[in-house]
């Protein structure tokens, strides 16, 4: 009669414990840069390509509007597509208030498909290719962040809204 | 009698499976290159500690994505498991079924339920986690997992309550559907008081799968009649009362071993058994 190893089990099931203890995961860009998405916090500075080949800086971009709205998505994401319409329609209405909407893509390997997405969609907004300095600081798509005229967070929002709730949302910071 | 190396294996495995702890407290996720093997038990992707991907999250996330309909890795590697162990990692390995258990130890009157209730966990399977994410498609051809969104309740368990805790970004973000998760979690494991791994005998796709392959794994159960006193311990001592002499190895067996150790015959028993060799009993 042979007995089942525990012993050989518990071993690997330490090794496995350990392995996930020892695991260093990708640090979030708030450790690495002098910048932060919290609210009251100055958005990390970048300097990133636009589907349409542009380079935009931060600096440039935020200083172009009283309100920057920088909506995170990609392209797997059912309710970040589903909330385009909305955020086109926002900055639409919201453009002359000094309003300015730009997506970053966070899974900017599939900018074709994005590509496909955003003209399908017909944006009317930019949108950005992370290159990698963003996205790993964010929870989830979509994560939208106002940000003022100087860089600063404003506020930070995770998951889809309507249009009525993004102008609830902006509304207060362009009076 | 609480069979204690089993209960020590489930704890074991429950904390390597999460154990990116910094995750609890951070309110993040795992992100690493471990995350893209899959786990053999129903343990949510999005936890803070898990190190690898529930692999029911994995078959909807492949099949509501745009570019495939069906993840082979996925189901080539249940398969694996299935062949190799049966539903023994339902049994040993899976968080939420340890959770089921111990709930199902506090003191309420106990049920066993209809036969029938163990057929709706194959309905789950195929249309919430199969067909309705590859079918039901938006404009961009993206689907909905719709088990984990709407169902399953270890990821509200695992992943929405801790991640709402520690994450204030993710506890904004909560609206009616939390409200309805939270709400059918507490259901479920209320429902495991009085019935024994309720989740697990109704519900869990992933039972399911595993269910099919219990007649066929290389470890499984025998039962030798000439030895048998019929004193009926073995179904006694089985956590899901199943009529273990009449058919060993039955698909909704978890194969927590209890009925071998009850035996006072060595009638049932467990065992290796490769295809084209000849059975080897381990235990007697």
């Amino acid at each position: 009669m042979r007995k089942f190893n525990v012993f050989l089990v518990l071993l690997a099931l330490l090794a496995l414990l350990a392995a996930g203890c020892g695991q260093a995961e990708r640090k979030p860009l708030v450790e690495e840069t002098k910048g932060s998405l919290e609210t009251g916090g100055n958005f990390p500075s970048f300097s990133l390509t636009s589907l349409d080949g542009k380079t935009i800086t931060s600096a440039d971009l935020f200083a172009g509007n009283r309100v920057t709205l920088v909506n995170f998505w990609g392209t797997f994401c059912g309710p970040c597509l589903q909330e385009m319409p909305s955020l086109k329609e926002l900055s639409e209405n919201y453009a002359e208030a000094g309003l300015g909407v730009v997506g970053i893509l966070i899974d900017p390997q599939n900018a074709d498909k994005a590509r496909e997405i955003v003209a399908g969609q017909g944006t009317g907004y930019p949108t950005l290719l992370d290159d990698g300095s963003l996205g790993a600081g964010i929870s989830a798509v979509p994560t939208t962040v106002l940000v003022d005229s100087n860089g600063q967070v404003l506020t930070t929002f995770v998951g889809s809204r309507t249009l009525e709730q993004f102008g609830q949302m902006v509304e207060p910071y362009l009076k | 009698m609480v069979d204690t190396k089993r209960r020590i294996v489930q704890i074991l495995t429950a904390a390597a499976f999460n154990s990116h702890f910094t995750g609890f407290a951070r309110g993040t996720i795992y992100r690493g290159d471990l995350k893209a093997v899959c786990l053999p038990v129903l343990n949510c992707y999005s936890c803070p500690g898990a190190i690898g991907a529930c692999p029911i999250g994995s078959l909807q996330a492949v099949a509501a994505g745009s570019a495939f309909q069906f993840s082979f890795y996925v189901a080539g590697f249940l398969a694996l498991v299935g062949v190799l162990v049966g539903r023994m990692a339902c049994g040993w390995l899976c968080p939420f079924g340890l959770i089921q258990e111990l709930l199902h130890r506090l003191p309420s009157p106990k049920r066993l339920l209809p036969a029938w209730t163990r057929w709706v966990k194959y309905v789950v399977l195929v249309l919430l986690v199969l067909l309705l994410p590859a079918l039901a498609t938006d404009a961009f051809g993206l689907g909905t997992p719709y088990f984990c969104k709407w169902l399953c309740p270890a990821g509200t368990l695992e992943a929405a309550l801790p991640l709402a805790l520690a994450n204030k970004d993710i506890l904004g973000a909560l609206g009616t559907l939390f409200q309805w998760r939270l709400t059918w979690l507490l259901l479920i494991l209320i429902a495991c008081v009085p019935v024994q791994r309720f989740f697990c005998q109704t519900l869990c796709p992933l039972g399911a799968i595993y269910s099919f392959f219990n007649r066929v794994s290389f470890l499984n159960l025998g039962f030798d009649r000439s030895r048998c006193c019929n004193c009926d311990r073995c179904a006694g001592s089985c956590y899901l009362k199943l009529p273990v002499t009449a058919g060993i190895n039955h698909p909704e067996c978890i194969r927590c071993l209890k009925c071998v150790k009850s035996c006072p015959t060595g009638a049932i028993y467990w065992g290796i058994q490769i295809p084209g060799k000849k059975e080897e009993p381990i235990s007697a």
